[in-house]
């Protein structure tokens, strides 16, 4: 069992009081109930589904009016890229990776522990946005092996067949009942886990886990404790 | 179950959309003026149709959007999807 707790040195309001230095908190994986590592074969003695938490990334959900180019112009320089108009894209530079949600809507996953909420609202200031940190809300689940799409496809409607799921694409769809986004990610992180970020609610996370974790029993599953 | 084209995100699965009740309905411009009758057909009572029928439907597991529907409620079928705001054709109205 491995204690993925980690001391936090960045808020200085804390509870709406301002405290004199740094207020250490601690970071709790969601996944922290089945936090060891899970390898089982399936029927025909091969691991068909890995899946691993990339926990603790900055989320800040970004919502604007992408007609107004003040605001347009802010994000680019804030993020380093341009904000994708299209659909489901996602676009990444080298410090964010940027989720289409909505015409007026986007995700940005940063590096973990970025301080970026305050100067984020301070630059949007002067358009009509909101920046929303959900850094603490949601987590990532990274999920691959050849029989992921059948895995996924168990319990979510989306089409997962790469003609409809490309590479660069993202889905806000549903799995196993309860809602996610879907991030087609197309670089190897070098550990063999390449395929799909689940994008889940934290207190949703240890559910969809279980799910897949079920899901994945006949072809085989491998759960990798989460790093950094 | 419907698979449902999405103005923005293509076609997905009934499953990700809530629907929303007849579409074009519009609220009357002096509330205050009408009686008891004319308030309740603007708010209670709907035409359901036979055949094509005007619809909101909601991307609420997708991209939260609401849209119009052209569904014929015989077959079924969806004659056509536009954004609210735009006319059936497509054209903004
Ligand atoms: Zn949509």
């Amino acid at each position: 069992m491995i204690e993925i707790l980690r001391p936090r040195m960045k808020r200085e309001r804390f509870w709406g009081l301002l405290v004199k230095g740094p207020i250490i908190s601690m970071s709790q994986s969601p996944l922290i109930e089945i936090l060891q590592p899970i390898s089982a074969p399936g029927v025909s003695g091969e691991i068909g589904f890995r899946m691993r938490e990339i926990p603790f990334k900055t989320h800040v959900n970004l919502r604007g009016d992408a007609n107004d180019s003040k605001f347009m112009i802010c994000a680019s320089s804030l993020l380093g890229i341009d904000l994708p108009l299209a659909p489901n894209a996602v676009v990444e530079s080298s410090e964010w990776q940027v989720c289409w949600l909505g015409p007026d809507e986007w995700l940005l996953i940063g590096l973990a522990d970025q301080d970026v909420l305050v100067e984020f609202q301070n630059q949007f200031l002067e358009s009509h946005s909101a920046v929303v940190d959900l850094s603490g809300g949601q987590t990532i689940i990274r999920a691959g092996g050849h029989a992921w799409r059948d895995v996924l496809a168990s319990a979510c409607p989306l089409d997962l067949h790469p003609r409809a799921f490309k590479p660069r694409q993202c889905a806000q769809t549903v799995f196993a009942h309860t809602n996610v986004l879907l991030t087609s990610v197309s670089n190897d992180d070098g550990r063999g886990v390449r395929a799909v970020d689940i994008v889940v609610r934290r207190s949703f996370a240890d559910h969809v886990c279980r799910w897949l974790i079920d899901a994945a029993a006949e072809c085989g599953v491998e759960f990798e404790v989460p790093i950094e | 179950m419907l698979e449902i084209e999405c103005p923005w995100c293509g076609s997905r699965d009934q499953d990700e959309f809530s629907y929303g009740g007849e579409a074009h309905i519009v609220r009357p411009l002096s509330p205050e003026n009408l009686n008891d009758r004319e308030w309740g057909d603007y708010l209670f009572f709907r035409d359901n149709k036979k055949g094509q029928h005007a619809e909101q439907w909601c991307h609420s597991a997708g991209c939260r959007r609401w849209f119009n529907v052209i569904r014929d409620t015989v077959s079924y079928r969806i004659v056509s999807v536009y954004r609210s705001g735009d006319s059936p054709s497509g054209d903004p109205s």
